[in-house]
């Protein structure tokens, strides 16, 4: 009888100490929800904050840069066609003119302009929350396509100023070469990037470039590009 | 009531107390392990490892991840690379080549601001491997 009513007593208190720990969480979350759900609580200012503030955070947490070559422009409205990973897509841009600036970027300084400035063919970079492939945008920056690749040198054109490379994705890049170019060899003995002339280079050589893509032009293929930079690394370095 | 008696409640109600105590620190370590687990999870959001193209000459861009949004005109670049290989890292804005001897690399980069391709291509020391490349976009966003 006695063991009996032990045992019982331990099973209540077991159950009891399980529905305190249970309870007691429960009253803490019910009560902290309950905290910021109450009316009588919060006042309408406070609700309408609270809301701009969320809405603000999510702008920003869900923010996506995406760039692209603009297809169409009807009103706010912008057409791109960009890259998701490697797939080309399409996505809609909505500007709303009265909070969004525009910016031109090519020229290594920022410079304000209007949306009227952006034509088809401009690449362009925007920055705000991506929906689908709807874009509400926060920022947007007109720029030059840049096509930073490298290969190895086929020919080197000294009548055109030109070289073309050949790059791993069997791209063929002819690169005008202009005063404007900088260009650069590697020193295969101290590995310091140093400033070349155009006659220093040679077939078999490898080449790394900056080049800018002419608008309307797609980077794959055959596809001429003017010169921004390049660094070459001779073909003796390989060789050991 | 019997002295047994008294002595069986209170074990009762210790062991209930004790027993609390360890369901409420079961409780708390699992939800640090879930919250641990979703760091994890976020941190590999974070840092997308790009995988390696066909050779055991390993190459991995460890950071930033691809299309990440910054608000500083630099960026710090790691990876992860065989030893003794030769790196080129171009950007329209900036060339650097990084000899290194260890099997990582850091450099720090400058940014444009705008959309920034940072192409990457690693020589192996070894001749037999190929060198390998990766094209990095970081777009530097003022605020």
């Amino acid at each position: 009888m006695k063991k009996a009513f032990v045992f019982i007593l331990f099973v209540f208190v077991m159950i009891v100490g399980y529905f305190t720990n249970a309870y007691a969480q429960d009253a803490t979350s019910s009560a902290s929800s309950r905290s910021s759900v109450t009316p009588d609580e919060i006042n309408s200012q406070k609700l309408i904050e609270k809301v701009a503030n969320k809405v603000a955070e999510e702008r920003k947490k869900n923010q996506r840069a995406v760039s692209g070559v603009i297809k169409t422009i009807k009103d706010n409205f912008i057409t791109i066609s960009g890259y998701e990973g490697l797939e080309v897509k399409t996505f809609q841009i909505n500007i709303d003119t009265s909070f969004n600036q525009i910016f031109g970027v090519s020229t290594g300084v920022k410079k304000e302009i209007k949306i009227s400035d952006l034509k088809p063919n401009n690449y362009i970079i925007v920055t705000g929350p991506l929906l689908d492939k709807a874009i509400l945008a926060n920022s947007v920056y007109l720029d030059d396509r840049y096509v930073v690749k490298s290969g190895t040198i086929t020919e080197v054109n000294k009548t055109n100023y030109s070289i073309v490379a050949l790059t791993p994705d069997k791209s063929e890049y002819t690169i005008d070469i202009e005063a404007t170019t900088k260009q650069y060899l590697m020193n295969i003995k101290t590995l310091e990037i140093e400033k070349t002339g155009f006659s220093k280079i040679k077939e078999g050589d490898v080449i790394h470039f900056v080049g800018i893509l002419p608008d309307g032009k797609e980077p794959t293929g055959k596809v001429n590009i003017t010169g921004k930079k390049y660094v070459v690394i001779p073909q003796e370095y390989f060789i050991k | 009531m019997k002295k047994e008696t008294t002595i069986a409640i209170f074990m009762g109600i210790a062991f209930g107390v004790i027993l609390s105590l360890i369901m409420v620190s079961r409780t708390r370590s699992k939800s640090t392990s879930l919250t641990n687990k979703k760091n994890v999870n976020d941190a590999s959001q974070i840092v997308t490892p790009v995988p390696q193209t066909g050779s055991d000459f390993s190459f991995e861009v460890t950071a930033p991840s691809n299309n990440i949004i910054v608000n500083k005109n630099v960026i710090t670049i790691l990876g992860k690379i065989s030893a003794n290989s030769l790196i080129m890292l171009q950007s329209p804005i900036k060339d650097v080549i990084l000899n290194t001897t260890k099997n990582t690399f850091s450099t720090d980069f400058p940014l444009a601001l705008g959309e920034n391709v940072i192409h990457i291509v690693v020589y192996p020391k070894d001749s037999q491997y190929k060198s390998q490349e990766k094209e990095l976009r970081v777009f530097y966003i003022e605020e």
